[in-house]
């Protein structure tokens, strides 16, 4: 019937999956039953029919699409597993191309698999060849020989791999890594895929960070419904057996109630699991040309009205949620909204609204789960998009975005989401920009692990940063806050490029760390790293005891930013040190003073605020 | 937390060669062994459910790490001459994120949990940033 069942590899194969996992129960790779093989071409001969529907056609065919030749081959197996564990129905086809690492999982076929899924049973049989699943043609022909052999009403196809939204890799981006053939394929390359193959109703990105706004663009003319996560995905990815179970059970169903279906079954599945923060989105891509349109017009206004929104811009921003191991994936709902908020421009405030409303008209289900001590989602909205900070960008990269179709489909007269992000990271987003280049650092380290002290910054324009404040700030960015890592350490580092003026550098005695209730004193010690200052190694500057006694008045009892200075170099209370000054091209008088007037954010909350 | 005196200067210069001052890093690798900075191998012949500082290099998904990642799918991994291990949370600032390499053998400090993965493995699990 076909090369595993004939083989002992298959049986050895079938042994070596058992023990991988506690789900492996009644694996039947050894009983393949053709459904597909031949070069992996849409002309296959059809082989089994156990899944057929006697010639007419199915109300569903689900076409799962398992680039698993990475490092998340074992995982393939389990959802495999869960596939067969579903309900099976003539209505509802489960069309598998799988592909797994013999480097990972022992035993696995070196070759491409093809086939269905139905009655417990895997039929899957080698195309006899390891095809190369990051090809676009080789997506393509999956989907036109799923089509053609298995023809239904309506057609929904899972992309199962590694993803990384637009941005994975600079020459690559996208999703469905096969390492062996070293290739990721691009979104546009996903896009192409699809839509060769006539497009399908909806598709289903069972990989990490593609609920995008960039990737719901470029895929708009491919399918009608796109289901994604803004953040990395656990794992074991689709709870696959529920989310065939609810089509078998309402095979009639359209695109969006599968959509909508599917973000229920995925938040449910790790809501019982109770391990993992997760995001799950359905977007209705006919309404995002409409999202397009608000994007560019918010874009050219950001753009004319940097210089002095940037602040605002930057806030809105690291106040969003952010994805991705790097953070560079901010939830657009929130950003915009952000925006809103903070913004003096009366034309930004209503452009960023429109574009919230554009966003919440695309997002047909959006589902959050956060998980006490995991990855803090609350506010995810179901759409991301592209908004790095200065220290988490190349120029080669930003170069690469505006590669992305939303950068290209501007008309004469209009900007894209690139070329704001471009003036927003690289500083020539108009006039008054006052930017200079010479990276430094500074760091704090204290003896008494029962104590937090908060390394602060208070950079030119009044803002503060550190790690109590946020990773990212206007100039620079931060080690972990010691609150939440349990260290007794902070490092602030200044960006390369980075705005002209003084750069204050503070401690304070923040109280006892988490979970103490008592701490005393500790000895701070203050280190800087500054080669523009000669430096060619860390300088310890300063070392000193603190307390909590005696305590400065609070920070906004001081009339000017300069008077609360004064009174930290005091050396008068246990509860601040001043550091130093660092200063980049001009005269520290030019500091900004607390009385002039400063966006919301240049407060500096208390840790029962945050 | 008691730390040695060339400590300081490594970490900065690790965070600042991230930020385009490529120096320092590889100073990262001489601390191993040092108390309160593990290597991979200290982690991975450690116990779980305690909070480290780590050295070792960056690879992405590139590394010797055996079987699927412990949390999410992309975890990446961080090795030595010895060992791998999976860590769960966010790169080390400057780092390019997989599956691109280019930032592959990056000599990085982090620090996280060590937390046991349902089948047994050790993981490395930074807070979120």
């Amino acid at each position: 019937m076909n090369e595993i069942a004939s083989s002992g590899w298959g049986r050895l194969r079938r042994r070596m999956l058992n023990g991988l996992t506690g789900l492996c129960l009644g694996l039947t790779l050894v009983a393949c039953g053709g459904g597909g093989g031949g070069g992996g071409g849409s002309d296959s001969t059809s082989g089994n029919d156990d899944n057929s529907n006697g010639g007419a056609p199915a109300k569903w065919t689900y076409l799962v699409y398992i680039a698993a030749d990475n490092t998340l081959s074992d995982m393939a197996t389990l959802n495999l597993n869960q596939m067969k564990a579903a309900q099976s129905s003539q209505d509802v086809r489960v069309v598998v191309q799988m592909e797994q690492s013999t480097a990972q999982t022992a035993g696995a076929n070196p070759n491409t698999l093809r086939g269905t899924v139905s009655n417990g049973t895997a039929q899957l049989a080698s195309v006899g060849q390891n095809l190369d699943m990051g090809n676009k043609q080789t997506l393509s022909d999956f989907i036109k020989w799923g089509k053609q052999h298995y023809p239904a009403d309506r057609y929904a196809v899972v992309l199962w791999s590694h993803g990384g939204g637009w941005k994975a890799d600079k020459l690559a981006r996208g999703a469905l890594e096969d390492a062996s053939s070293g290739s990721l394929m691009s979104i546009k390359d996903i896009a192409w895929a699809l839509q060769d193959a006539g497009g399908v109703d909806l598709v289903n990105f069972d990989a990490c960070l593609m609920a995008m706004y960039e990737v719901a663009y470029e895929l708009r003319h491919a399918a009608k419904v796109m289901v994604g996560s803004e953040e990395n995905i656990p794992g074991t990815g689709n709870p696959y057996d529920k989310i065939i179970n609810r089509l078998v059970a309402n095979p009639a169903q359209d695109a969006a109630t599968l959509g909508q279906g599917i973000a229920k079954d995925y938040v449910d599945f790790y809501t019982a699991a109770n391990r993992d923060s997760v995001t799950i989105s359905a977007i209705d891509l006919t309404k995002i040309d409409a999202l397009q349109t608000s994007i560019k017009a918010l874009a050219k206004t950001l753009i004319a009205n940097l210089a002095g929104e940037r602040l605002n811009v930057q806030a809105a921003r690291d106040a969003s949620a952010s994805y991705s191991n790097s953070g560079m994936n901010h939830d657009l709902v929130a950003f915009a909204k952000g925006l809103t908020s903070r913004s003096g421009v009366q034309l930004l405030r209503t452009q960023a609204t429109e574009v919230t409303t554009a966003a919440q008209a695309a997002v047909l289900a959006n589902q959050v789960l956060v998980v006490p001590g995991d990855l803090p989602l609350q506010g995810s909205s179901g759409l991301a998009i592209y908004l790095p900070s200065p220290n988490n960008v190349s120029q080669s990269e930003l170069t690469q975005y505006q590669t992305a179709a939303t950068s290209n489909a501007v008309a004469d007269g209009e900007q894209s989401w690139s070329d704001f992000v471009m003036a927003l990271i690289t500083g020539s987003g108009g006039p008054g920009q006052a930017t200079t280049t010479g990276a430094f650092s500074y760091r704090i380290e204290w003896d008494n692990a029962d104590v937090d002290l908060d390394l602060l910054v208070n950079e030119p324009q009044g803002n503060w940063a550190g790690p109590y404040i946020g990773v990212t700030s206007v100039n620079g960015f931060a080690s972990a806050d010691s609150w939440d890592s349990g260290a007794t350490e902070e490092t602030y580092t200044a960006n390369s490029q980075l705005q002209k003026g003084a750069y204050d550098v503070l401690v304070r005695f923040a109280g006892c760390s988490k979970g103490r209730s008592a701490c005393g004193a500790t000895t701070v010690r203050v280190y800087r790293y500054d080669p523009s200052n000669n430096d060619t190694a860390a300088q310890l500057i300063a070392t000193r005891t603190m307390s909590a006694a005696p305590a400065l008045p609070s920070y906004a009892s001081f009339a000017s930013f300069e008077a609360f200075l004064t009174a930290v170099k005091s050396n008068g209370y246990g509860d601040w040190l001043y550091g130093q000054r660092t200063t980049r091209a001009i005269q520290e008088s030019a500091k900004t003073q607390l009385s002039l007037p400063k966006p919301r954010d240049k407060s500096l909350p208390q840790r029962s605020e945050k | 937390m008691n730390r040695s005196r060339t400590e300081p200067l490594q970490s900065i210069g690790a965070v600042l060669g991230a930020a385009g001052l490529a120096i320092l890093c590889v100073a990262c690798s001489a601390a191993t062994g040092q108390a309160g900075l593990l290597s991979v191998t200290d982690v991975l012949d450690g116990a779980a459910n305690r909070t480290v500082t780590v050295t070792g290099r960056y690879a992405g998904w590139k590394g010797a790490c055996k079987g699927a990642p412990p949390r999410t799918r992309s975890d990446w991994m961080l090795v030595d001459d010895a060992s791998c291990i999976y860590v769960n949370g966010p790169l080390p600032a400057g780092l390019i994120s997989p599956p691109d390499t280019t930032s592959n053998g990056t000599a990085v400090v982090v620090q996280g949990q060590v937390e046991r993965a349902p089948d047994g493995r050790l993981f490395l699990r930074l807070p979120p940033k």
